[in-house]
Parts: C-alpha cells; sequence; structure tokens
C-alpha cells in the first residue's frame, strides 16, 4: 500500500528518486534534509535564462515601452542602446521604425503560445495512441507502433512545409505542424513505459479486485506516465520554439504585421548590412529559450525519473 | 539477416507509400489547382477541358491511383512555373542538395567526434568543459539563424566569403558550416558520452593493465566499441541534414531541391512540390534503410532480434 500511495503522487515527486535512486544521489548524506538539497540542484542557469521569456511572454502587454506594430520612418534602424542608441528605443528599431525591444516582447507571447500548444495537442495525442498500444497489445499495437515508425520514417521539416503550403501560414499551422512532428516520440516513450506498469503488482492486484480497464487506466497507469510526459514536453518546448521560428521565418507560420521572433529575423536579414541588431537580437531569445528547456528539461529528468536518461 | 532485410525493405517501401500519399492528399486540398492551369478570362467549357486533360475531373481515390500509376515511372507531370518534367527539374538539383548536405555531415564527424574523443578522454579538464558549453548552447541555435550569423560576420562585416549563390568552392564554406552546426554538437555530445561509457568497461581498464600504450587504449579498444551508437546517429542525422537542407538553401539561395520545393509551394507549382518532396523522402528513407542494414552488420544482437 505504502508503496502504491508513493508512486500515486503527482509527478511523483522526490518520491521516485528513494525507489530509483539517482547515481550520485547515493553518495549524498542521507540526513540532509531533501528541500536543501533540492534547492542546492537547483536549475538556476535554466532558470535565469527563461524567466524574462516567461515574463515577457505573460505580462507582455504592461512592459511593453511601445506600440509593437506602430511604424514611424523617422527611427528607422536606430541602433541599440549597447552600439551607441538610446533608452528610449532599448534594442534599437527596425527599418521601418519600430521598436525591437517591444516587438521581441510581444513576440515572446506567440511563440511560448504557438510551441506550449503545439507540445501539448502532440502530448495529448501521442499519450493516447501509447496508452492505447500498450494497454491493448496485440494487433491494435502493432498497427500504432508501425504508424508511429513512419511517421519517424519522414523527415518533419518536409510535414512541417508541405502542411503550412496546404492550410496556409498562421498561428493554427504551426501548432498543427508541431503536434504532427511531435505526437510519435510520446506514443513510442508512453507505450514502453504502460508496458513496463502493466507488469507491475497494483495492476495486477486492481485487475482481481475486478476493477474496469478505464479505472486501471485512469487511477493506476495514468498518474505514472506523468513524469515522462513532462519530461519529454519540457524537453522538446524549446524544439518547438526554433520548428515555430524556423517556419515563420520561411513565410509559412506567423504571419505579418504580428510579431514574432521568425517575422525579426528574416525582416531583419533584409537590413543585416545596415542594422547588425535586427536579425541577432531575436535569435539570441531564441537561443535563451531553447537552451532554457533544454537544461530545464535536463533537471528534471534526473530529479523525476533517472531512467529516462535515453529521452 | 534474410528475414531482416526483408523486413526494412517492406518497411521502407510502405513509409515511400504513405509519403506519396500524405504529399498526393496536400497538394489536392490545397486548392483548386484548376485556376492555376488557365487563363483568368477562360471560359467554362475551356475550364473544364482542363480538368479532363489533367484528370482533375475524377474522384479523389482514381486521381491517387493514376497518380501513383505515373509515379512508379517517374512521371509527376510537368512543372506549371517552368513547363518541363517536374521530376527532370527536381533531379537537375539534387546533385546541389546531396553535395551541401555530404559536406556538412562529413565537416559534422571530422570536428564533432575528435572534439568528442579529447573531452572523454580530458574528462574536467578546461578542453572537456568549453567542448561541453559548446554543444549544449550549440545544439540550443537554430540552423536559419546561424546562417544569418554566418552571413552578416563572414559576408557582411568582413566580406571574406559571398552572401550566397553558388559557382565556387567559397560558396559551399557557409552553408555547409550553418548545416552542420547543429550536428557538429550533438556528434560532440554522443561521442563524448559513447566514449566515456566505455573507457569506464572492464575490457578498456584490461586493455590497459596488459601495458598497451594510451593511444592504442584509446584508438582500439575504446573508440571502436564507441562506434554502435554513433553509426545509428550519423544515419539519422544524414537524413536530418537533408531536410535541413530547406531552410538552409533558402537562406543562401544554394540551387538545390529545398530551394525548389520552398518556392514551388509559393507558386503553387504542386508537380514540382510533389516530386520534390518525394524525392527527399525516398532519399531519407534509403539512408535510413541503409544505416538499418549497416547497423545489422555491426551488431548481431539486432539482426537476430
Amino acid at each position: 500500500m505504502s508503496e502504491m500511495s508513493r508512486l500515486h503522487t503527482p509527478l511523483g515527486r522526490g518520491d521516485i528518486s528513494q525507489v530509483v535512486p539517482a547515481p550520485e544521489e547515493l553518495q549524498v548524506d542521507a540526513a540532509a534534509p531533501r528541500k536543501r538539497r533540492a534547492v542546492r540542484r537547483a536549475p538556476i542557469l535554466a532558470l535565469f535564462l527563461l524567466t524574462p521569456i516567461l515574463v515577457f511572454g505573460f505580462f507582455g502587454h504592461f512592459l511593453m515601452p511601445h506600440d509593437p506594430t506602430m511604424i514611424s520612418p523617422v527611427h528607422a534602424l536606430l541602433p541599440p542602446v549597447f552600439a551607441g542608441g538610446t533608452w528610449e528605443y532599448a534594442l534599437g528599431t527596425d527599418h521601418m521604425g519600430r521598436d525591437l525591444l517591444s516587438r521581441l516582447i510581444d513576440g515572446a507571447s506567440n511563440s511560448l503560445a504557438v510551441a506550449f500548444f503545439g507540445v501539448a495537442l502532440a502530448g495529448a495525442f501521442g499519450t493516447a495512441i501509447g496508452l492505447t498500444a500498450g494497454y491493448l497489445r496485440g494487433a491494435v499495437e502493432e498497427l500504432l507502433m508501425r504508424l508511429v515508425d513512419m511517421q519517424l520514417a519522414i523527415p518533419t521539416i518536409l510535414l512541417a512545409v508541405l502542411l503550412a503550403a496546404v492550410i496556409g501560414g498562421g498561428l493554427t499551422t504551426v501548432i498543427a505542424s508541431l503536434m504532427i512532428t511531435f505526437w510519435a516520440s510520446y506514443a513510442r516513450v508512453v507505450r514502453g513505459e504502460t508496458l513496463i506498469l502493466m507488469q507491475r503488482d497494483y495492476v495486477a492486484l486492481a485487475r482481481v479486485a475486478g476493477a474496469s480497464r478505464w479505472r486501471i487506466v485512469r487511477l493506476h497507469v495514468l498518474p505514472n506516465l506523468l513524469s515522462v510526459v513532462v519530461v519529454l514536453a519540457t524537453l522538446q518546448l524549446g524544439a518547438a520554439v526554433g520548428i515555430e521560428a524556423a517556419l515563420t521565418f520561411l513565410g509559412l507560420g506567423i504571419q505579418p504585421p504580428a510579431s514574432a521572433w521568425g517575422l525579426m529575423i528574416s525582416d531583419g536579414k533584409l537590413y543585416m548590412s545596415q542594422a547588425w541588431w535586427i536579425p541577432t537580437i531575436p535569435g539570441i531569445a531564441i537561443v535563451m529559450t531553447v537552451l532554457g528547456s533544454n537544461l530545464l528539461g535536463d533537471w528534471l529528468r534526473d530529479r523525476l525519473d533517472p531512467r529516462l536518461s535515453q529521452l | 539477416m534474410t528475414r531482416y532485410v526483408m523486413r526494412r525493405l517492406a518497411f521502407g517501401l510502405l513509409a515511400l507509400f504513405a509519403v506519396s500519399l500524405i504529399t498526393f492528399m496536400a497538394t489536392r486540398l490545397s486548392g483548386d489547382v484548376t485556376f492555376l492551369l488557365v487563363d483568368l478570362d477562360a471560359s467554362r467549357e475551356e475550364i473544364a477541358a482542363v480538368r479532363v486533360q489533367y484528370g482533375l475531373d475524377k474522384s479523389l481515390p482514381v486521381q491517387y491511383l493514376a497518380y501513383l500509376k505515373h509515379a512508379v515511372r517517374g512521371d509527376f507531370g510537368d512543372s506549371i512555373k517552368y513547363g518541363v518534367p517536374a521530376l527532370d527539374l527536381v533531379l537537375s538539383r539534387l546533385p546541389w542538395t546531396i553535395m551541401l548536405s555530404l559536406t556538412g555531415f562529413v565537416m559534422a564527424l571530422l570536428i564533432g567526434v575528435p572534439l568528442g574523443i579529447l573531452a572523454a578522454t580530458r574528462r574536467g579538464s578546461a578542453t572537456d568543459l568549453g567542448a561541453s558549453i559548446f554543444a549544449l548552447v550549440g545544439q540550443a541555435m537554430p540552423g536559419f539563424w546561424v546562417g544569418i550569423m554566418l552571413q552578416l560576420l563572414f559576408a557582411v562585416k568582413l566580406g571574406w566569403l559571398p552572401t550566397g549563390g553558388s559557382g565556387s568552392m567559397a560558396h559551399i564554406v557557409l552553408p555547409a558550416i550553418a548545416m552542420s552546426w547543429f550536428s557538429i554538437a550533438a556528434f560532440m555530445r554522443l561521442t563524448r558520452s559513447s566514449m566515456l561509457e566505455v573507457l569506464d568497461s572492464e575490457y578498456v581498464k584490461l586493455a590497459r593493465v596488459k601495458g598497451n600504450p594510451e593511444q592504442v587504449v584509446i584508438v582500439k579498444h575504446a573508440f571502436r566499441n564507441s562506434l554502435i551508437p554513433l553509426v545509428t546517429f550519423a544515419g539519422l542525422n544524414l537524413g536530418t541534414l537533408l531536410g535541413g537542407a530547406v531552410v538552409i538553401e533558402s537562406i543562401f539561395a544554394w540551387p538545390g531541391v529545398g530551394q525548389l520545393m520552398i518556392s514551388a509551394i509559393g507558386a503553387r507549382d504542386y508537380p514540382t512540390v510533389q516530386a520534390s518532396v518525394l524525392v527527399t523522402a525516398s532519399m531519407f528513407i534509403a539512408v535510413n534503410l541503409g544505416v538499418d542494414l549497416l547497423y545489422g552488420v555491426l551488431d548481431p544482437r539486432i539482426r537476430n532480434e
């Protein structure tokens, strides 16, 4: 009973590490308070990189010094403050005189929203497929897993480009592309985990006790899958921001006059001989997001489930 | 082994079939292509005639079968934009994409793998730290942005290399670096972790105890055994590079299949889109098939699975 309740805590926080200790934790003094240990191993760099992006994404509308779409030709191509500009336009302006800081902040919410929804949809769909395959086994599993193999055998960029070409550019296109790109990895990992979980005694006991399929899935399998799914989603979030930016850059994603990092880079490409900062700055924001979410994902993985090192 | 080869081959064919179905559906769902084929002031009869001529009046499954029948013979129809057979157009661009992808691939291997070995054998040193930071940050940089930054630095500011286009050896340098950037970081990380694992094994310790010189231990005993994950990844990576070419070629105006694909999408030139997606996907699938087979040769556990 005690093992059951422990494994069922949401995300298996902390306690999972008692069941499967991380190698380096074996040497840590077991008497040290758990809380302090958690603080010491906190992903400081990841948080440092992600916090500004998240603040921009969530509170952007209160922080923007200018209207991100306001065109003002007199203020065109002003340099950022560290290259001889003024604080009025801290990161400089683009060829239409739009404030780059405001566009960067505005673009953060677009990029994050797109990446988040794309990954969430992929996670939900992929988990459902993986769970079905791992639970039902047999022909269903064979069919679903061949579908997964198929998905992984086709270059994702081709699918994304094709999809963007079909339904035109826009938020929906990018979210759908991300979903198509990412669902298969969830399905694969979740199926594997489900197969392991189905061998557990508590699942057998629940079955003996007459629990329905849905009840077993809901109470005994799904909660234990959460940590895998969360780790994978965090690791993919960065990649999703990168793919969104690339699609938008190619003109297949978010459309002007909306602000998006990919758009800023494609605009800036044309003016880079006069204004190097226009394509440079949004790229740095992308690197911060991707790196931050990679590091956070690595940390979460080590923390929640060291067995997942293959993710 | 034969069974293994047959299964992989069957899977490759199935994947190819799936790609053809997806590309067909995608291009047909994107709107009525008839209007791209006729003049703006065409009469109803002329439109109907064009529909019949291109088979667009038939149902979708019938259209697909007709398309498949032609596709296996290499006939994707004429490019709407250029008026030449779409496959010829794609094949004329293919050498450029292969050249760029292979250059990027070789570069990634030649830089990433030695860096990974170096980092693993000097674990904890400044070299290791530097290489690890490079790998971590490098993997977080989107390829298209790396490309633009390279253009900015080496073409616009320093003027050492051309911004884009093709024609000389100098033209391939920047796009190849941009393409291999992610892979260099990935190869480095993978080689490092794979080497560390092997260096810790009993047989490497035994090789040392036997008095082999360190270089022999590292190259002959450790590196050779850390190769298997590298081969898998290298194959997958070559495929990824082929896909990544789409973005990089557009930035550097490199006359490959990827650039053709993007411009064809803009022009709704669907025979060219279909041909270029299918050709790229076939190469991707063929490379993966090759890797699977090579993997089976290298690791007996796989082929007997």
